[in-house]
């Protein structure tokens, strides 16, 4: 495959996928990043080795800003020769149909005859509710109501920086039938021992099999999610309909109610 | 050597990492090798994920989990996809996970499996029971730091791998590494401190009288005021460090506590070492440790020595093998 790109209408070829720029496989990326280092002449010159060590081919510092205090921003364009074979890829997702509001309250209602207790926070020293929030409270996330709005859920939002342990408390106390955990923003992966710790402790207290465990944010993939042993990730936007159809069709197939 | 590090009557191992990339997999690859060498049909199954390709957060390669000719393998439908050994499905288990029905497979030709689909110990609980008829060994697979494995009612003995990804020093991972088993290894309640089978499913309390049934099922949550002390509490569940807590407020100075397993006990450091000032804690069952693993690659992808990392750790493990796993794990020790 050429890495100038190609010129004729020739169909994407999915086992060498390559980025696109102007023309079709010409590989063309762009980069941006912050060096420690004062802006000048030598640090865009070493943006543009930096890149170029990467493996990327032709890099053109294209944007330098200075940050102050001796760092410098940059967006550098370059060429990238390699390519994936996207044919062999194969991503855990979290399958079924979407579902709406309705049908979610419906399906409960039908199959399960009483609201699902659930509990959502956001665990560890992570102090950012904006994902838990969007799932849980009334008003929701881009027009999508939050579950607390629904008929088949009765909803406990324990907010920020809620310990696991107190956690598994409350889920104790409140007989819950499935657990929302955020993390939001974390620092040296900090969020997967924290993720970690609520299901060695679920384990412990032997609630893990009678409940449904999800995780949410930015940063966690659905196969992230089951490694560290919960039912199911949510990545960014995710809507509460999403949520709550994962955590009614797991109740009803594990028979937890 | 790591097959002859586990006890005689040992039909269920465990293999659990102190943190993730602590080795876990080249000390369960090692293993699953050595067992087929001796002859020994294995089966394994993993909670969580092990053999993926890539490490979910850092992106980085990982090695596969690779499974000798023979090897019972309990994985989630949908990994078979991208498994390079060949496999025959031998039945569906009619648990059903993200990724499809867990099933029952075995290697017709030896490679790499994704180990997958796995999430609790009920479910592991059961999956043992099915492989067990065709096995001379069960190996369950832990995921990153949990410990849940190693469960004594689950398993009978446990593997636990370490290393540089826990501390940078060898001096560093082998102190984290001794606080970690000092917990696996806390003291077995004697006779006289044993709470009866009948009331073992939950909470229960210990006064002159003897053991009987405490006002909640567990101390995990709600517990009614009183000011009544006891000798010893039995916690069925999680011990953590608010357990603690409500516990030291029920017991006398020098009471017990007793926890179901060391794997319940998941309070800090600093919580237990605060408890053990005036208070006591044991546990119904205990972890028998076969082995400890070393791995010298740290978090940033650089070695250390491994052989001054096992003599460090050991230093501080006495009577514990202390294996580096990947200096005699021969690379071509499939059986074909």
């Amino acid at each position: 495959m050429s890495i100038t790109g190609r010129t004729g209408a020739t169909p994407p070829d999915p086992t060498r996928v390559r980025p696109y720029g102007d023309t079709l496989d010409d590989g063309q990326v762009q980069l941006s990043f912050s060096l420690p280092l004062p802006y000048s002449p030598e640090a865009t010159e070493a943006a543009r080795l930096l890149v170029k060590k990467m493996g990327m081919l032709d890099p053109r510092v294209y944007h330098a800003k200075d940050l102050g205090h001796g760092y410098t921003f940059f967006i550098v364009y370059a060429r990238c020769a390699a390519s994936v074979d996207a044919t062999q890829i194969v991503v855990p997702k979290i399958e079924g149909d979407r579902m709406s509001k309705k049908e979610v309250d419906a399906l409960i209602a039908e199959r399960i005859g009483r609201p699902l207790v659930i509990l959502g926070a956001t665990t560890g020293t992570d102090a950012h509710t904006v994902g838990i929030d969007a799932i849980l409270n009334m008003k929701g996330f881009d027009g999508e109501k939050g579950l607390e709005s629904y008929h088949g859920f009765e909803t406990h939002n324990l907010g920020a920086q809620v310990a696991n342990e107190d956690l598994v408390a409350k889920a104790v106390e409140l007989r819950a039938d499935a657990l929302l955990v955020s993390q939001v923003v974390t620092q040296k992966d900090s969020h997967k021992i924290t993720l970690g710790q609520l299901i060695d402790m679920l384990e412990a207290e032997g609630l893990r099999q009678r409940m449904v465990v999800v995780c949410g944010g930015p940063r966690i993939s659905h196969e992230l999610a089951l490694e560290l042993g919960y039912d199911a990730g949510f990545g960014p936007g995710t809507r509460a309909n999403d949520v709550g159809a994962f955590v009614a069709r797991q109740v009803i197939e594990r028979g937890l109610a | 050597m790591l097959l002859e590090t586990l006890p005689a009557d040992a039909r269920r191992v465990a293999v659990i990492g102190v943190a993730k990339n602590a080795g876990k997999t080249t000390a369960l690859n090692a293993l699953l090798a050595e067992a087929d060498a001796a002859g020994r049909t294995v089966g394994v199954l993993s909670v969580g994920v092990d053999g993926e390709a890539h490490d979910a957060i850092s992106g980085a390669p990982k090695p596969p989990v690779r499974v000798p000719r023979g090897t019972l393998v309990c994985t989630a439908e949908a990994t078979l996809r991208t498994a390079s050994a060949g496999v025959e499905i031998l039945d569906g288990t009619g648990i059903h996970t993200p990724l499809g029905e867990l099933l029952v497979v075995r290697v017709t030709r030896p490679g790499n499996v994704v180990l997958a689909g796995v999430r609790h110990r009920d479910d592991v609980r059961s999956l043992l029971l099915r492989l067990e008829p065709d096995v001379a060994l069960s190996v369950v697979d832990g995921a990153f730091d949990r410990t849940a494995a190693a469960d004594p009612a689950t398993t009978d003995c446990v593997i636990l791998a370490t290393g540089l990804v826990l501390a940078p020093t060898a001096e560093g991972c082998a102190e984290k590494t001794a606080s970690l088993v000092r917990r696996l290894r806390l003291p077995v309640a004697g006779p006289g401190e044993r709470v009866p089978p009948e009331l073992a499913d939950a909470a229960a309390l210990r006064a002159t009288e003897g053991w009987r049934a405490a006002p909640a099922a567990t101390l995990s949550g709600p517990w009614p005021r009183s000011e009544a002390r006891f000798d010893a509490v039995y916690q069925p569940g999680l011990v953590s460090d608010a357990t603690l807590l409500l516990a030291e407020r029920l017991l006398e100075p020098g009471g017990l506590l007793v926890a179901r397993d060391p794997t319940r006990v998941l309070a800090s450091d600093a919580a237990l070492r605060r408890f053990a000032r005036g208070r006591r804690i044991a546990c119904l069952d205990g972890v028998r440790l076969a082995a400890v693993t070393v791995n010298p690659t740290r978090h940033d992808g650089t070695a250390g020595d491994s052989a001054a990392l096992a003599r460090t750790v050991a230093a501080r493990l006495p009577g514990t093998p202390v294996i580096d796993v990947r200096t005699w794990t021969p690379d071509a020790g499939l059986r074909c």
